[in-house]
């Protein structure tokens, strides 16, 4: 046996392996999600949660939202998060050094002035020039945080250091929160028992073509954009499969950084979002986890499957590469900077499950993925597989993923069912048919361009336009 | 190719077509029940929307007559006609209870006229007889909103159930049907009583007169940790003075949590030693207790502490800076801390201006 056939044997075999090892997994999650999602549905069946928005005991949150460059809608957004139902609530704007007129506007539009205050550094941030609260009492629970910029990490950083609450709800200043979410992201933290509660993660859905009035979401539409359809699909995957099932594992690595609530203290000792990570968002979770895992402190990362929090998602293939390009780099650095957990034992489910799961199947995925899909491809030139070999083993990872995805449309309309038309299903499934040939390796090739990108150290978020939210046009007959 | 062939070996193309078209029949039978949920969820929804009209029609003329009587052939038609679907009549106790909630007095009391004579109560009970947890919650909770107290004695038994959420109904029902009494349970408590709960009972106490907490010394040194929190909440909200030297024996709880609601109740109900022990307890707490401290002498401190707090002040923590300014201005009720207690160096300026900045507020 050559050195090229132990080569070429051990990477059929080793792909093999593999993509059995991941189609195994998404089966798994899939079904082991059902449960979480059916046990959180009777146990909330009949919650009445205007209890907590009216207590005088009910936890104290601060919702704390950094703003960059955000001057065309920020009025709308912060009036928006003021609405939200809970009345032992603060709303921390931080302008992080902004370059237009966000912070004027706020000023202007709520009569803000800036008052002394004193800001403990509890976590080492750029330079705080200014706070700013309104003297009109209808918005006396606002608090506009005016600082050096320095990234959101650095923005969410000086949040907490202003934060005077106990919970702190981090979202992107630009998402839409259901009337309730704050409610429903609380809840679990007053639900603790044995095990800590140390963060709550909520869904997030795609706002693209959604109709919006005065900062609130009147109707939920399907998007119009092919990329943002995609990417409904694929968000109904992630959060109400695959957080899911992770969250009733106690395994959950990631809350999205568009909308997640903490225990403060927890995220304080932790030491507070990393600045040097562009997924800060996944860094912070697994930091905290790490944390509690090291001072032997039983702890649970809880998931909220009621789609709370609605953004827009990116609409051409340019931003959507920059986007995983930039998903893929907090991946890598994240895992870096914890590699001490990988297949450690003292991290119990972390180490020896998350962790490895992450590095295998979502770090080194697109990889492995591209590197397989090559091999094969020219061990078919070269006639060492036969086409019809390739093409079987195209079909069945193909169909396989198709089947997924149908499984999660089943799941959305047997819950939350946001898509109520037949035809926004059927649409979704149609488009799901082009995934595997346009969007998913689109995403592919953004996480390898990922790669290279911390290869080369690349740091940057790159720019992320957004239209903004409005009453989309009328549709054609 | 020896790598080739014994990869084949094991894995031959029609072998994967066949998997590829299992996952095509699985994927369309999914399409198909996915396909008819939706069209049931339609379907379920229109008629929910036509019961729920029939029903609220109902229920306003009930409520503006102020009498059901004459509705009775009414109701016993649109029994006859809509509820005889289990699915149907879930319809009618869900809209009948969102009505009620939002209703007191005797607009209310048609609203249960109503649930009764449509026979909806048999529903309930059988939720409540059920096996599954879910049910037997759902059983509890419908009973309780539509007032119905003949099933408090077997309501009373599942306070202490070991499903958290049949227990949580079954504590919320007793405390609503029987307000302050209903709070007995805690006597035997050895279950969780997590916060929410505890919110919910702080809920449904409100809407009952104050009659008195007599086992209040019994909760406070229980051994569930619960039951003490929530016995020191109920002391704290109801200003129970006498407990007072029952909480201070709370202040020597191990339970970190425990202590700090301590020293928070004994802030609503301190007598001339109260600041005494909290400042011996001071140096032995961790920071968030001791910030809590702080927040407790503001209260019900006097110009006596007023050295006391200034000694905190000339401490390291900025946090326990920042509360001891404002407990000194609170306490010494002067404009100006800085002239009036020479803290000049001592008190980053930035402390001052703000606690000044609050005081004038």
């Amino acid at each position: 046996m050559t050195v090229f056939h132990i080569i070429g044997e051990l990477l059929t075999w080793g792909i093999f392996c593999y993509s059995v090892t991941l189609l195994c997994f998404y089966i798994f999650i899939g079904l082991y999600s059902i449960g979480e999602t059916k046990n959180y549905q009777l146990k909330n069946d009949f919650t009445d949660y205007r209890l907590l928005a009216s207590s005088p005991h009910a936890p104290s949150v601060s919702i704390l939202a950094p703003a960059y460059n955000e001057a065309a809608t920020i009025i709308e957004n912060v009036r928006s998060l003021l609405s939200l139902y809970y009345s032992n609530m603060e709303v921390i704007i931080i302008n992080d050094g902004s370059k237009d007129d966000t912070l004027q506007r706020m000023i202007d539009a709520y009569q803000l002035k800036k008052i002394p205050f004193h800001v403990f550094y509890a976590l080492k941030t750029k330079p705080v020039r200014g706070v700013y609260k309104s003297e009109n009492p209808v918005f006396s629970k606002l608090v506009v945080v005016d600082k050096e910029n320095g990234g959101k990490a650095d923005a969410l950083n000086v949040g907490i250091n202003i934060s005077c609450n106990d919970y702190i709800v981090c979202i992107d200043v630009d998402c839409i929160l259901e009337q309730d979410a704050i409610l429903k992201m609380v809840k679990p933290f007053l639900e603790e028992r044995a095990e800590k509660v140390i963060a709550t993660g909520g869904v997030v859905r795609i706002a693209n073509s959604c109709e919006v009035e005065n900062g609130r979401l009147t109707r939920v539409n399907l998007p119009e954009n092919y990329y943002a359809r995609m990417q409904a699909l694929e968000y109904i995957r992630a959060f109400l499969l695959g957080r899911m099932a992770w969250a009733r594992l106690n395994g959950l690595l990631l809350i999205s950084g568009a909308f997640g609530a903490f225990d403060k203290k927890i995220a304080l000792e932790a030491g507070g979002y990393d600045h040097k990570t562009v997924g800060e968002d996944m860094e912070l979770v697994v930091r905290m986890r790490r944390y509690m895992e090291e001072n032997k402190q039983p702890y649970k990362v809880a998931y909220i499957p009621d789609p709370l929090c609605w953004t827009e998602a990116p609409t051409s293939a340019k931003i959507l590469t920059r986007q995983r390009n930039r998903w893929t780099r907090g991946t890598i650095e994240t895992l870096q900077y914890h590699k001490r957990m990988f297949f450690n034992p003292q991290y119990g489910v972390l180490g020896m499950l998350s962790y490895p799961y992450w590095f295998f199947f979502e770090m080194l995925a697109p990889g492995i993925e591209l590197i397989g899909f090559v091999a094969f491809l020219l061990m078919a030139i070269f006639n060492v597989v036969s086409w019809h070999m390739f093409l079987a083993l195209l079909v069945f990872i193909v169909t396989f993923g198709y089947m997924y995805s149908a499984f999660a449309l089943y799941m959305e309309v047997n819950t939350f069912n946001m898509y109520r038309r037949r035809s926004d299903v059927m649409r979704l499934m149609l488009t799901a048919l082009t995934e595997p040939f346009y969007f998913h390796p689109l995403g592919v090739i953004a996480a390898v361009k990922g790669y290279i990108f911390v290869l080369r150290r690349k740091k940057g978020w790159g720019e992320m336009t957004r239209q903004g939210f409005g009453t989309p046009p009328a549709k054609a007959k | 190719m020896e790598a080739q062939k014994k990869f084949l070996d094991y894995i031959q193309p029609a072998e994967l077509y066949f998997l590829a078209l299992f996952f095509c029949a699985v994927l369309l039978y999914i399409l198909a029940i996915t396909y008819f949920t939706l069209r049931k969820k339609k379907k379920s929804h229109f008629e929910k929307m036509e019961l729920v009209t029939v029903l609220d029609e109902c229920i306003t003329e009930a409520i503006v007559e102020d009498n059901i009587d004459h509705l009775r052939d009414d109701l016993q038609a649109f029994g006859i006609k809509h509820l005889h679907l289990a699915h149907n009549r879930q319809v009618a106790i869900d809209q009948l209870i969102n009505t009620k909630k939002n209703l007191t007095g005797l607009a209310a009391q048609q609203i249960i006229a109503v649930y009764l004579q449509l026979g909806l109560k048999k529903d309930s009970l059988e939720k409540l007889h059920s096996r599954k947890w879910n049910h037997k919650a759902k059983g509890i909770y419908e009973l309780y909103i539509m007032d119905q107290h003949d099933v408090t004695e077997e309501i009373t038994q599942l306070a202490n159930d070991n499903n958290e959420f049949v227990r949580a109904e079954a504590q919320t029902a007793l405390t609503g049907f029987l307000g302050f009494a209903g709070l007995q349970f805690l006597d035997h408590l050895s279950q969780p009583l997590s916060e929410w709960q505890q919110l919910k009972l702080l809920d449904r106490l409100q809407a009952h007169a104050f009659t008195d907490l007599s086992q209040l010394d019994m909760w406070l040194t229980a051994i569930n940790r619960d039951v003490v929190l929530f016995a020191l909440k109920l002391t704290e909200i109801y200003q129970q003075y006498q407990m007072h030297d029952v909480v201070l024996k709370c202040l020597m709880h191990a339970d970190i949590k425990v202590r700090r609601q301590a020293i928070k109740t004994l802030g609503a109900i301190p007598n001339d030693n109260t600041v005494q022990y909290m400042m011996l307890l001071f140096e032995t707490e961790p920071i968030d207790n001791q910030l809590e401290i702080i927040r407790q002498l503001a209260n019900i401190g006097s110009g006596s502490d007023q050295q006391y707090l200034q000694q905190m002040i000339a401490g390291k923590d900025e946090r326990i800076m920042l509360e001891a300014a404002r407990a000194l201005a609170q306490v010494s009720d002067t404009e100006d801390m800085i002239d009036a207690f020479d803290l000049t160096g001592m008190l980053p300026p930035s402390i001052y201006e703000q606690v000044k900045h609050e005081q004038r507020r």
